[in-house]
C-alpha cells in the first residue's frame, strides 16, 4: 500500500486518446438521473465506423466469435472439397497439388483460425460478466489481439489468391517444408501469417489469467468462482506454456527458409526431429486447450438444465488442474513411429493412457449432476449428450491408440483422423453450438428456435457419426492419412463414399444453424431476464446487458449467486446494492480483488475507446506481409508504425496514489491502481514473463537436444568466446541488482531522481550486455551449424529482450523528466523491475551456456 | 402421439444409418465399383452430352438403326472390355472415360471415339479396321508410338466393343 | 495369356489390411485390437447406459460413482491395457542375429531396396521379395524427407528419417502378395508411393535371391536389341542401374528385374509394355513431382522398342 492514502483527485490529467471521456453518440436508454446518464455515457460503444476504437470487452468477444465461426465455414467447405475428392476412387475432381493445399488448409485454419480464437471469443465476452467485473482488465490487450488475429488469418486465407497455399500439412514437417523441398512462398505464408495470429492467443492468455486473478467481484473468493472461470484459467496457463514452442519452432523454420540457417539439416548437424518435438509440444496441449473450455460450458451449462449446481466441483477442479499438468507430458505419442528409445515409448505410453483419469472425472461428474434432478431437454441439453456421446467414444479410441503396438498400426491412417475429429468436434464443435443455442440470447436479446435447433442437432448429429464412425474401420483396413485419391478395390471405396455422404449431411445441419441465426434476429421471441433459468451472474440484467455489465458490482457469496442470493434477483438489475456505483471521476473501472479470497484490495482503472491497438496491429501486420514479400523497407516501416502505436498506447497518465470510497461494507476505501504485487499489471506482467521463460526454455531445449542427439557437430562448431560470455554473466548480475533496485525504489516511495537515474543507468548496462553478448559469438559462424544457429538464436531473443528494456528504461526515465509521473504513481517502474530481473536471468543461464559451450570438453 | 411418431422416426432413420454402416464395410466383388462408376459415367455422358448426337444415332423414327449396327463387334463384350483396357494398360497413354485411372496424355483422348473417321489416322473407324489396329498398331503405322501389346482377336474385339460405347466426347 | 482376366485395376494384391494379419508382427497387433475393441465398446456401452439411467433416475449420486467411474474405473483397465501392450510391444520388437537384412531407403517417390547389404548386397526397388517364416531386419533410411514404411497386412509401421536409421524387425507367415504404401506425407505424389510385398516360400526365396543377384536377363530377343540400345543411347543409365547393361546409377530404381515386378511406378500401375511406354513418355503427368522427366522425344519405334526390352527384364 501507498503512503498517499486521502489525497486528492490528481490534477486533471493530460489528454490522450485513452482518456475521451462522453464518446459521441452515446445511446440513451431508459430515463434514469443525470448520474447513471453520466456513467451510461462514460461507458457507451462509440458508433458507426468509431466502434473500431472500441476496447469493450464484449464487443472484442463478439468479433471473436463472428471471425471464428466464418474460419469455420470457410475450413468446412475446405473439407466438404475434400470429401468430393475422396468419393471415389481415382478421382479427378482436385489434382494433387490443389489437393494438398486444401486439407493443410482445412486443418491450419480450423486449429488456428477457428478453435482457438472462437474459444477466446467465450473467454473474452463472459468472462467479466461471469466474475462481477465490468470488463476484462487489459481491454486494450484484447483488442490489439484480435487485430492481429485478424489480420493474421488475412495473410494465410490470401495465399489462395496469390496460388501460394501451403501444402504440406497443417504441421508442416521437416525436410519437407525446408526451402529444399518447398519452393516458393507457401510454407512462409504459414508461418508468418499464424505466427502473427498466435499473437492473439498469448495475448488472451495474459488477459485471462489477469481478470481472472484479479478482477473478481468482492467476495468472489476462487472456490466460489464458477467452474467455468477455473477451466478458463487452467487453459490460459497451457496457452501461455504451450504455444512458446510452436512459436519457435516456426521462427527456427522461417530462419531457414529466408536466412538458410540449418536448423534441420542433417548434413550440418541438425534434425528433422526437432521441428517435432518443438511443434508435438505445442501440439498436444493445443489439443486440450482446445477441449477444455468446451468441457467448462459444458459444466455450465447441464447444472442450469438440471436445476441443481455441478457434482463434484472439487472433484472437477482438480480434474482439470490435473490435466493441465499431465498435458505437457504425452507429447511423444504423436511420435510413436519416429524410431524413440523402447524405454521413452513406455514412458509416454502409459503417460498418455493415465490422461483419462482426469477426464473421466469429469464426465462422471457431468454424469452425476444428470441424475440430481430430472433434466430438461432443451436445444443446448441436446448438445451436451452428444457431446457425451461422441467425446467418450473419441476419448476411448484415444487410449486404444496409447498402446504403442496398436498405435504403429493405426498411426497416420484414418483411424486417427476419425479419433481426431470425434474428440475435436465432440468435445468442442459440439458444445460450442450448444453454448452458441445457450448465450446468443445474450448477445441479442432473442432467442433462438428449439425446432430449428433440434433440426441442427440431429442433422449434425447424424452426418457426424456417418461420416466418421466407419473411417476407424477405414484406417485398420490400410488406408493411410493425406493422400489425393486411392485405387480401386482395397476394401476402401464404399466407405469413402459414405463418408463423404455423411459429411455433407453434417454440413446441412451447419446450414439450419446459420438460418436460424440470421431468422431469429428478427423473428426470434424476446428473451426476458434470465431465460434459462440460470445461476451465474452473467444473466443478472435482462438481455441484452448494458455496457458497463453492473450498474454497481454486488457481494458475492455463493457459486450460484442467481438461485442462493435473493437480493440479486428481488429488484431490477440497476437498484442492487454494491461497489462503485458513484464515478465521481468520470473514468471506467471496477473492482480489483485478492486472487485467492477475492477480498477487494484495489479500484481497478479502465481504458476508454482508443485506436492505439489497431495502430499497433497494423503495424506489425505490415511488417509480417512486408518481410513475406520480401520488401524489407516496408517491414521497416511496420515497425515504426507499430512502435509508435505501443508508445501511445502505453503514454498515460497514471492513476495511482490516490484513494476512493468503494460504496460498500461501510464505506471502505480502496486505492486506485495499486503499486503491489496485488496490482493487475504485476500479475500480468508475470504471466507475460511466464511466456518468456517458456520461449527461452524452447530454445534451450532446441539446443540441449541437438547437442544430445548431434554431439559429433555440437563439439566441431566454432566456441563462444569465453571472456565476453563471462562479461556478459557479470553484466547479467549487475542488471538484476539494478532492476531489483528500481523496484525497491518504487515500493520504498524513494525520490523521482534516483529511480531517473538507475533508469538511465539500467539502459547504459543494457546496452553493454547486447554488445558483450555479441562479441561472444563472433567467433561462431551460425551458417556452420544447426548448434551454432541455435546459439545465435538465443543470443537474438536475448538481445529481443534487451531492445524491450532499453526501450522501456529510457521510456520511464522520459517520463519523468516532462513530470508526467506523480508521488505514488511507480507501477511502470515496479513493472520494469519484475522484467528485468527475468531478462537478467535468462541473459545469465544463456551467458553460462556460452561459458560452458566455450570450453573444450 | 407426436411422441410416438419421433420415436417411430428415430429408430427408421437410426436402422438406416446402421444398415449403411453395414453396407459401406462390404466389400464386393472386385471390380464391381470401377464398372458402377464406368457405368454411370457412360450413362451420364448419353443423357447429358449431346442430345443431337444422341437423336441422330438412335432409330427415333422407327427405321432399322443402320449407324448403330455399323459399329456392331461380332462376339465383343463392352465390359469386358473396359477390364482389359486396365489389364493391358491403356489408361497411361490414354485419357478413357469410365476406365479407372485412364488419364494418360500421352496418346490422344479415347472419349467419343465412336464419332471418328480414322483409327489411328491409318485406318477407316469401323469394327474390322480397329480391331486389326488393336492387334498390332505398328504393322498398320510404322512410326507410331503404341506398341504391339500381344493383344489377342479376342481381347481386341471386346476392347472394340466398349470403344464404340464412348459417344459424344 | 489367360481367359480369365482379372476383374479390377489392381488385382494382383492379396491385402493392404490390418485386419487381414499374415505377418508376426501384424497378428499380435489383430488381436490386441480385437480385445481392445471389444473392451472399450463395452465400456462405452456402459457409460452410455450410466447417462440414460442418470437422466431417469430420481435418486441423486453419490461420490463413489465419481471415485469408480473415473478414477478406478479408468486405473484398472489403464493397467490392464499396459501390461498386454508392453507385452506385444517386446515381443514384436525383439531383434533377431539371424535375420535377414533388407537397406530399405524411402525417395521421393520410390523405394530403393539393397538385401543382404553386407553380403551379397543384391539391389532392387519398390518390390520387396521376402521369406516367409523368417525374421527380417529392415534398415530404413531416408535420401530426403520422412517417409514411412507400412505393410498393413505385415506388420506396423516405422518411419524414415534422413540422418537417422530406424530399425524393424518382422517376420511374414504366409505365402502371397501384399500391399503397402507410405504413409508419412512426403510431397507430391505422397499417395503415389507404394509397394509390393513378395512373400516366397523359404526355398523358393533364397532361389530368387541368388538369380536376382546375377545379371539381367532379357529374354536375349534379337528385336529387343534395339530397345537395349536405346536404354544406353538415351542416357537412362544415367539414373537407372541394369546389372550387366549399366552399372553405377542409384539416382533412380534399380531396373535390373523391372519386367518381372507384378507393379510400375511404385505400385502404382500394372507392370506390362503399355503402361511401361506411357510412363516413360510421360511420367511426369502419370506421376507429378516425380524426378524423372518425360521422355517424349523418343521416336514411337524407339518407345516401342524400349519398352518391349524393359519388360522383358525378369
Amino acid at each position: 500500500m501507498t503512503d498517499a492514502r486521502h489525497d486528492p483527485p490528481p490534477a486533471v490529467p493530460p489528454r490522450s486518446d485513452a482518456y475521451e471521456t462522453a464518446p459521441k453518440g452515446a445511446r440513451e436508454t431508459a430515463p434514469k438521473g443525470a448520474r447513471d446518464k453520466d456513467f451510461e455515457q462514460v461507458w457507451a460503444t462509440p458508433d458507426g465506423a468509431r466502434a473500431l476504437s472500441s476496447v469493450s470487452h464484449r464487443v472484442v468477444g463478439k468479433r471473436f466469435l463472428i471471425t471464428g465461426f466464418i474460419f469455420f465455414l470457410i475450413a468446412g467447405i475446405l473439407a466438404l472439397l475434400v470429401r468430393l475428392q475422396l468419393m471415389v476412387p481415382e478421382n479427378t475432381f482436385l489434382d494433387s497439388e490443389t489437393y494438398n493445399q486444401v486439407f493443410t488448409m482445412h486443418g491450419t485454419i480450423m486449429m488456428f483460425l477457428f478453435a482457438i480464437p472462437m474459444l477466446e471469443g467465450f473467454a473474452v465476452y463472459l468472462i467479466p460478466l461471469m466474475i462481477g467485473a465490468r470488463d476484462l482488465v487489459f481491454p486494450r490487450l484484447g483488442a490489439f489481439g484480435y487485430y492481429c488475429y485478424l489480420f493474421g488469418g488475412i495473410i494465410v486465407l490470401s495465399s489462395f489468391v496469390f496460388d501460394a497455399a501451403p501444402a504440406g500439412g497443417w504441421f508442416m514437417y521437416v525436410p519437407l517444408s525446408t526451402s529444399q523441398y518447398t519452393q516458393g512462398l507457401s510454407a512462409d505464408f504459414w508461418l508468418i501469417g499464424i505466427t502473427l495470429a498466435e499473437i492473439a492467443s498469448v495475448t488472451a492468455a495474459i488477459e485471462i489469467i489477469a481478470s481472472i486473478l484479479c478482477s473478481r467481484a468482492p467476495g468472489m473468493s476462487l472456490t466460489r468462482m464458477p467452474i467455468l472461470m477455473w477451466y478458463l484459467l487452467v487453459t490460459a496457463f497451457m496457452i501461455a506454456i504451450g504455444f512458446p514452442p510452436l512459436i519457435i519452432g516456426s521462427i527456427l523454420l522461417e530462419a531457414e527458409r529466408l536466412l538458410g540457417l540449418p536448423f534441420f539439416d542433417i548434413t550440418q548437424g541438425g534434425d528433422p526431429l526437432l521441428w517435432q518435438h518443438l511443434f508435438w509440444l505445442f501440439g498436444h496441449p493445443e489439443v486440450y486447450i482446445i477441449f477444455l473450455p468446451g468441457a467448462g460450458m459444458v459444466a455450465t451449462m447441464l447444472p442450469v438444465f438440471v436445476g441443481k449446481p455441478l457434482f463434484g466441483y472439487g472433484f472437477a477442479v482438480a480434474a482439470v488442474v490435473t490435466m493441465g499438468f499431465l498435458s505437457f507430458g504425452l507429447w511423444a505419442h504423436h511420435m510413436f513411429a519416429t524410431g524413440l528409445p523402447i524405454l521413452s515409448l513406455s514412458l509416454f505410453s502409459a503417460a498418455s493412457t493415465m490422461v483419462a483419469v482426469p477426464t473421466g472425472v469429469q464426465i462422471f461428474c457431468f454424469i452425476a449432476t444428470l441424475s440430481l434432478a430430472r433434466p430438461r431437454l432443451t436445444v443446448p441439453m441436446y448438445f451436451i449428450l452428444g457431446f457425451l456421446f461422441i467425446f467418450v467414444l473419441g476419448g476411448l479410441t484415444g487410449v486404444m491408440l496409447a498402446a504403442v503396438p496398436f498405435n504403429l498400426q493405426a498411426h497416420d491412417s484414418y483411424f486417427v483422423v476419425a479419433h481426431l475429429h470425434y474428440v475435436l468436434i465432440g468435445g468442442f464443435v459440439f458444445p460450442m453450438f450448444g453454448a452458441l443455442y445457450y448465450w446468443v440470447p445474450h448477445f441479442t436479446g432473442r432467442m433462438m428456435s428449439e425446432r430449428l435447433g433440434k433440426w441442427a442437432f440431429w442433422l449434425m448429429f447424424s452426418g457426424f457419426n456417418l461420416a466418421f464412425f466407419m473411417m476407424h474401420l477405414t484406417g485398420l483396413r490400410g488406408m493411410p492419412r493425406r493422400i489425393a485419391t486411392y485405387p480401386a478395390d482395397l476394401g476402401w471405396d464404399r466407405l469413402n463414399m459414405l463418408s463423404t455422404f455423411g459429411a455433407f449431411v453434417l454440413a446441412a445441419g451447419i446450414a439450419v444453424f446459420i438460418v436460424d441465426f440470421f431468422r431469429h434476429r428478427h423473428a426470434g421471441p424476446k428473451a426476458g431476464h434470465d431465460p434459462w433459468g440460470a445461476a451465474t451472474l452473467e444473466w443478472l440484467h435482462t438481455p441484452v446487458t448494458p455496457d458497463y455489465n453492473f450498474r454497481a458490482i454486488p457481494e458475492i457469496r455463493s457459486r450460484e449467486p442467481l438461485w442462493d442470493q435473493p437480493e440479486l434477483t428481488d429488484r431490477p438489475a440497476t437498484e442492487i446494492a454494491g461497489a462503485l456505483r458513484d464515478n465521481a471521476d468520470h473514468r471506467r473501472e471496477t473492482i480489483g480483488c485478492d486472487p485467492v479470497t477475492g477480498a477487494p484490495v484495489q479500484i481497478l482503472r479502465l481504458p476508454h475507446p482508443t485506436w492505439f491497438p489497431l495502430i499497433a496491429a497494423l503495424g506489425l501486420a505490415v511488417l509480417f506481409g512486408a518481410t513475406l514479400a520480401s520488401l524489407y523497407w516496408l517491414s521497416g516501416v511496420g515497425a515504426g508504425i507499430a512502435l509508435a502505436g505501443f508508445t501511445g498506447w502505453v503514454w498515460e497518465p497514471s492513476d495511482s496514489g490516490a484513494v476512493r470510497d468503494s460504496g460498500i461494507r461501510d464505506g471502505l476505501e480502496l486505492p486506485v491502481n495499486v503499486v503491489n504485487r496485488h496490482s493487475h499489471l504485476y500479475v500480468g506482467n508475470m504471466a507475460m514473463i511466464l511466456i518468456l521463460f517458456a520461449l527461452f526454455a524452447s530454445l534451450l531445449f532446441a539446443g540441449m537436444y541437438l547437442w544430445n542427439t548431434q554431439p559429433l557437430s555440437a563439439d566441431a562448431t566454432q566456441r563462444p568466446a569465453r571472456i565476453y560470455a563471462l562479461l556478459t554473466l557479470g553484466l547479467a548480475v549487475v542488471v538484476f541488482t539494478l532492476s531489483w533496485m528500481i523496484s525497491r525504489s518504487v515500493l520504498l516511495g524513494g525520490p523521482l531522481m534516483l529511480t531517473a537515474m538507475l533508469n538511465v543507468l539500467l539502459a547504459v548496462i543494457v546496452a553493454g550486455v547486447a554488445l558483450t553478448l555479441t562479441l561472444a559469438l563472433v567467433p561462431v559462424d551460425p551458417w556452420s551449424s544447426a548448434f551454432a544457429a541455435v546459439g545465435w538464436t538465443l543470443a537474438a531473443y536475448i538481445g529481443a529482450l534487451l531492445a524491450v528494456m532499453l526501450y522501456w528504461t529510457l521510456f520511464n526515465a522520459l517520463r519523468k523528466l516532462v513530470g508526467a509521473v506523480g508521488p505514488g504513481q511507480g507501477l511502470p517502474d515496479f513493472l520494469l523491475g519484475s522484467f528485468g530481473k527475468a531478462a537478467a536471468v535468462m541473459t545469465a543461464i544463456t551467458a553460462a551456456a556460452f561459458l560452458f559451450a566455450g570450453t573444450p570438453q | 402421439m407426436a411422441r410416438t411418431k419421433a420415436y417411430a422416426v428415430g429408430i427408421a432413420l437410426t436402422g438406416a444409418a446402421l444398415a449403411a454402416m453395414v453396407w459401406s464395410a462390404g466389400r464386393p466383388g472386385h471390380g464391381m465399383a470401377a464398372r458402377l462408376v464406368a457405368h454411370l459415367a457412360v450413362v451420364a455422358d448419353a443423357a447429358f452430352g449431346d442430345v443431337a448426337g444422341w437423336l441422330r444415332s438412335g432409330a427415333a423414327d422407327g427405321q432399322p438403326d443402320w449407324a448403330s449396327a455399323a459399329q456392331d463387334v461380332w462376339q465383343g463384350d463392352a465390359d469386358r472390355g473396359a477390364a482389359l483396357m486396365v489389364h493391358y494398360g491403356c489408361g497411361s497413354c490414354h485419357v478413357i472415360p469410365g476406365v479407372t485411372g485412364a488419364r494418360g496424355s500421352v496418346g490422344p483422348g479415347l472419349g467419343g471415339f465412336a464419332d471418328r473417321a480414322y483409327v489411328g489416322g491409318v485406318l477407316p473407324n469401323e469394327p474390322a479396321g480397329l480391331v486389326r489396329w488393336l492387334i498390332d498398331p505398328p504393322l498398320h503405322s510404322p512410326q507410331t508410338a503404341m506398341p504391339d501389346l500381344g493383344v489377342d482377336e479376342a481381347d481386341a474385339r471386346d476392347m472394340a466393343a466398349y470403344l464404340y460405347t464412348l459417344r459424344g466426347g | 495369356m489367360e481367359r480369365d482376366i482379372p476383374q479390377s485395376a489392381l488385382d494382383i494384391y492379396g491385402a493392404q489390411s490390418a485386419l487381414e494379419p499374415a505377418g508376426f508382427g501384424a497378428a499380435i497387433v489383430f488381436d490386441l485390437t480385437f480385445a481392445m475393441t471389444v473392451a472399450f465398446g463395452t465400456v462405452f456401452v456402459g457409460v452410455m447406459l450410466l447417462v440414460w439411467l442418470a437422466w431417469r433416475r430420481d435418486r441423486p449420486a453419490r461420490h463413489w460413482w465419481v471415485w469408480s467411474g473415473g478414477i478406478v474405473l479408468p486405473v484398472v483397465s489403464i493397467l490392464v491395457l499396459m501390461v498386454a501392450s508392453t507385452a506385444a510391444l517386446v515381443a514384436m520388437t525383439r531383434s533377431d542375429d539371424t535375420a535377414l537384412v533388407v537397406d530399405v531407403t524411402g525417395h521421393q517417390f520410390w523405394w530403393d531396396l539393397v538385401y543382404d547389404p553386407d553380403g551379397l548386397a543384391v539391389r532392387d526397388a519398390n518390390e520387396m521379395v521376402l521369406p516367409a517364416g523368417r525374421p527380417v531386419t529392415l534398415r530404413l533410411q531416408s535420401a530426403d524427407v520422412i517417409h514411412s514404411f507400412w505393410v498393413p497386412s505385415l506388420s506396423g509401421k516405422m518411419d524414415m528419417i534422413p540422418g537417422r536409421v530406424n530399425t524393424l524387425t518382422l517376420t511374414a507367415t504366409e505365402p502371397g502378395r501384399y500391399r503397402g504404401q507410405c504413409a508419412e506425407f512426403c510431397g507430391l505424389s505422397h499417395p503415389r508411393m507404394a509397394f509390393e510385398v513378395v512373400v516366397l516360400e523359404p526355398a523358393a526365396f533364397d532361389r530368387w535371391l541368388i538369380r536376382t543377384a546375377g545379371e539381367a536377363r532379357d529374354a536375349a530377343r534379337p528385336e529387343l536389341l534395339r530397345g537395349r540400345q536405346v536404354f544406353i543411347d538415351y542416357g537412362c543409365a544415367a539414373c537407372h542401374a541394369v546389372r550387366g547393361v549399366a552399372t553405377g546409377a542409384r539416382l533412380g530404381p534399380d531396373l535390373t528385374r523391372v519386367g518381372a515386378r507384378g507393379s510400375l511406378g511404385a505400385g502404382m500401375w500394372r507392370m506390362n509394355q503399355g503402361n511401361l511406354a506411357g510412363w516413360i513418355a510421360d511420367v511426369g503427368d502419370m506421376k507429378p513431382g516425380a524426378k524423372m522427366p518425360s521422355y517424349n522425344h523418343l521416336s514411337g519405334p524407339d518407345l516401342r522398342a524400349v519398352s518391349a526390352w524393359l519388360v522383358s527384364l525378369k
